[in-house]
């Protein structure tokens, strides 16, 4: 035999976890620490029956409230609220706990997931919800086993069919779940995105090349973005974000282009992609180098190629059309804009330019002459040791030093410049990892990578990867994850890319697009001057007044007054008799000669006509009588 | 349901998906779980089973044998209401059958019928409670109640006193054969324990004596009324063939000659039951 209050503990228990786990990385350290350990009481506590009772939990949760409260802010309105949210949740468990706090601890929990929401849109989310789901609805069936016979056992077998079928039901609920997602109405745009995760921003890609800061590179391998696209040979694999067109001391930076420069790709077969960046600082858009078309997403685009994202406030997702390795034919550029060079530069470097200058006679020769000065010097690539200090590329070229993609193409480009060939330096990505199984590119910060564009005269911008004359440089990559692993990276890798393209990026847009794929709305649009804001100014306070109204009225009316509300509301739909407060019961169940009706005025008679609240077993018996009645024939 | 109201109105107004999966989640969950309680009362049948001897007024267990059809899902916390009796059913497995007792009375004599009883649940989620009517067209006869009646035949003033043969079932003296529960018979005289091990009731037969036949004459009963005098019988006829007297009736027209079996007594109290309904 299984008691059904200890069963109910521990599904409280698991259910109070999923709505802390999700939060946990974005609390406070009070509710952080503070869950698990009253969690850990309320599992002692419980068996021992030495919970929290009286007014203490009330007065906890009230001092919490007020500390939180304080923290409350126009912008910081998430973080107080799930903290918040936690303690309330663990004040719960740790409190005496009847059918009503059971419920309380499910509703908390839930809306602690909702919370996590706002600060994490990652796929594990789904997890916590199915759990989440399939214990609230086996708590909820074994509440209502617990209401009518309270504190009792049931046979194990017993309770194995009931857990049973209370389980199938969120996943029997799964097709409504799917289609509810898909038919709730959207608007346009979110009217409170102050509450979002900032998903506007695209990579974290640097917008300064600042080759001997630090001795070595720490490789990151958070995911970047994701590229739907056919498989590419691997050279193709240079994924455009930013143009570095200015020396700045020893850092490569970023100007606004002069002149009337205008870039445009040159001929080439076109790969069309689609492009999923994972939020994170940078506004710079992506894209397989070198782009010709970005759609999909509202951005500025300058004359040296470079995209950036106007904020939206949603998960980004575009489309790209690119010509790979194509050369970059541009007018009016300003020689003298990509030929400057600070004047505190190393010798070395600006003589042995200047002696490319002299051997090479156009800049495709001295382009060639450089490249092959690159490979004789047997350069290795590497990410360790490092050289820093005052001269670092000097170092890099000159002193055997090895040295990574920013060594490499700092170096040309200063060579390139002071040969007296316009360069310019390209930060994005290389390379990435195909994943057969969703048909899409993975690329990760560690592929992170700049290379060359050097301007020939009579041709353009044509694309320079120095990295690639290293000698080590084929064995750069490694061999990377084979086997079961990689598989199981790519299944779990495939779920997160078929999670963001189906439910993060679903909007109102899509929405329309899939009714209208149905055929079934043709013309739906908005007015893009209706406005929302108004409305939502009246609405929110008048659903905030309404639930304190509700909750207040609900806690001030007793059951025996509800009952008696619902036996008269019956009557009168029944009977169509409005039963005056001042005529008595008794007189009622005279009147109306309704067996049922009878019964009820009985039973509640003998308990609230002598003094006494209604007993858990008259209270069901009255709502039984009352279900009975409204589904009795007339 | 205010909870996916808030979330839902969180949803519309941050565009947040997630919050969106969340109550299309509670939606789907309120649709199914609606679905499961209408499920849980349907697909049963109820059979009621009256005992022989049902008397006007006088509250008696009839058998309530509830059966589901449904051939995945149990059904679970039934209760089921009849005439103001109820009945409670925690699981029900699936095309299983499950027998309890419901303490009934019938106010009038003659024919009666039942033509439904109720069921109701709170499953799965105690928010509402879901009731549906299952058909049941009892038909069954309901006796006059017996009511003594003072300065009619008196058992002890015709009979031979003393310990004759023990045919007659009475309420005193030794266990002499345990039987169905008749309807007629007290509740003291219900054997509980081999009732629960037969899922049926029993009850224990007393010895009694036995005595010379009697004919009750209905209009000469000292009552004030038809329907005290059809009391007043009922009461002698079981009481003085309970004690192993044959007893017969004279009716207006007619006259039943006294025998002592017991279809015998249910054919003169049917007769008293339905005495000037015709």
């Amino acid at each position: 035999m299984v008691r059904i209050k200890s069963v109910l503990d521990i599904l409280a228990y698991g259910i109070a976890l999923l709505g802390f786990v999700p939060l946990v990385a974005y609390l406070d350290n009070i509710p952080r620490f503070l869950f698990p350990a009253v969690l850990l009481f309320a599992v002692i506590a419980d068996r021992r029956g030495a919970v929290l009772r009286g007014h203490v939990p009330t007065v906890v949760s009230i001092l919490f409230f007020i500390y939180f409260g304080i923290q409350f802010s126009r912008d910081n309105l998430v973080g107080p609220a799930v903290n918040l949210l936690v303690i309330l949740l663990a004040v719960r468990l740790a409190s005496e706990k009847g059918s009503r706090h059971y419920l309380q601890i499910y509703a908390l929990a839930l809306f602690a997931l909702a919370g996590s929401s706002l600060l994490n849109l990652s796929a594990a989310f789904l997890v916590y919800l199915l759990l989440l789901l399939v214990l609230i609805a086996v708590s909820l069936v074994l509440l209502t086993f617990y209401d009518r016979d309270g504190d009792t056992v049931i046979a194990r077998d017993d309770m194995v069919k009931v857990v049973t079928v209370a389980a199938s039901m969120p996943l029997a609920a799964m097709p409504l779940i799917l289609l509810f997602f898909v038919i709730l109405p959207r608007t346009p745009f979110p009217l409170w995105n102050v509450l979002n995760v900032s998903s506007g921003a695209a990579t974290g890609l640097s917008d300064k090349v600042q080759p001997g800061a630090a001795p070595a590179v720490t490789e990151v391998k958070n995911v970047v973005f994701r590229a739907d696209s056919p498989p590419l040979a691997k050279n193709q694999l240079y994924w455009r974000g930013i143009v570095l067109n200015t020396l700045e001391g020893d850092s490569w930076v970023r100007k606004p282009v002069p002149g009337a420069e205008r870039g445009i790709p040159g001929p080439g077969s076109v790969v069309s992609q689609t492009i999923f960046p994972e939020p994170g600082r940078s506004r710079y858009l992506l894209a397989l180098n070198v782009p010709r078309h970005l759609t999909g997403v509202r951005f500025a685009t300058d004359s040296d190629i470079v995209h950036t994202a106007m904020p939206s406030g949603r998960r980004l997702r575009y489309e790209t059309q690119s010509v790979p390795g194509a050369v970059i034919t541009s007018r009016g550029i300003d020689r003298g804009f990509y030929l400057r060079l600070p004047s505190d530069l190393s010798h070395r470097l600006v003589s042995l330019g200047r002696q490319i200058a002299r051997r090479g006679k156009t800049d495709a020769d001295r382009l060639d002459l450089l490249e092959r000065y690159f490979v004789d010097r047997k350069l290795r690539y590497s990410t360790m040791n490092l050289p820093t200090g005052s001269d670092p590329l000097g170092q890099f070229l000159f002193d055997g030093k090895p040295g990574h993609c920013e060594f490499f193409a700092s170096t040309l480009a200063v060579l390139l410049r002071a040969a007296d060939v316009p360069a310019r330096l390209v930060g994005g990505y290389y390379g990435g990892e195909y994943n057969e199984v969703g048909g899409y590119y993975v690329v990760t910060e560690d592929r992170a990578h700049v290379w060359v564009e050097a301007y020939l005269d009579g041709k353009g911008w044509v694309m320079v990867d120095p990295s690639a004359w290293a000698v080590n440089f084929a064995g750069v990559e490694g061999a990377g994850e084979r086997g079961l692993n990689r598989r199981v990276r790519m299944y779990l890798d495939a779920f997160s890319y078929f999670w963001n393209l189906t439910i993060i990026n679903y909007d109102l847009e899509r929405q329309i697009s899939l009714f209208n794929r149905a055929g079934r709305l043709r013309h739906l649009s908005f007015p893009s001057h209706l406005s929302l804001r108004p409305l939502l100014f009246i609405a929110v306070p008048l659903l905030v007044a309404l639930s304190i109204w509700r909750l207040y009225v609900w806690q001030r009316v007793s059951r025996e007054e509800r009952l008696l509300k619902n036996l008269f509301r019956l009557v009168r739909r029944r009977y169509g008799v409005e039963w005056p407060p001042d005529k008595g019961l008794y007189d009622l169940a005279r009147t109306l000669d309704e067996p049922l009706i009878t019964r009820f005025v009985h039973i509640y008679g003998k308990a609230v006509y002598h003094d006494r609240k209604l007993s858990r077993d008259e209270y069901v018996q009255l709502r039984f009588l009352l279900a009975e009645l409204l589904a009795a024939p007339h | 349901m205010a909870i996916t109201l808030l979330i839902g109105f969180a949803a519309v107004n941050t565009g947040n998906n997630l919050l969106f999966f969340i109550v299309s989640a509670l939606l789907g969950f309120m649709a199914v779980s609606g679905v499961l309680g209408w499920l849980n009362i349907h697909g049963l049948d109820a059979v009621l089973t009256p005992p022989d001897e049902l008397y006007s007024g006088v509250s008696t267990l009839f058998t309530l044998r509830l059966t589901n059809r449904k051939r995945l899902l149990p059904s679970f916390l039934l209760q089921v209401h009849c005439d103001g009796a109820t009945a409670d059913f925690k699981l029900m497995d699936r095309q299983g059958m499950a027998i309890s007792s419901l303490m009934t009375a019938f106010a009038g004599r003659g024919l009666h019928t039942v033509e439904v009883v109720t069921v109701c649940s709170p499953f799965p989620i105690n928010f509402f409670v879901r009731c549906r009517t299952l058909p049941l067209d009892l038909r069954t006869m309901v006796f006059p109640a017996p009511l003594g009646c003072p300065g009619a035949a008196d058992s002890r003033s015709h009979g031979r006193s003393g310990s004759l043969s023990a045919r007659g079932k009475g309420h005193e003296g030794d266990v002499d054969r345990i039987v169905a529960y008749s309807g007629g018979d007290p509740l003291k005289m219900i054997h509980w324990r081999l009732s629960a091990r037969h899922g049926e009731l029993k009850v224990k037969e007393l010895s009694a004596t036995a005595r010379e036949p009697l004919v009750i004459d209905i209009d000469r009963l000292p009552a004030r009324n038809l329907e005290e005098k059809l009391s007043c019988a009922t009461y002698l006829v079981n009481r003085l063939m309970r004690e192993g007297r044959p007893v017969g009736l004279k009716l207006r027209k007619r006259l039943l000659k006294p025998a002592d079996s017991r279809g015998h007594r249910l054919r003169l109290l049917t007769e008293l039951a339905l005495y000037g309904k015709d």
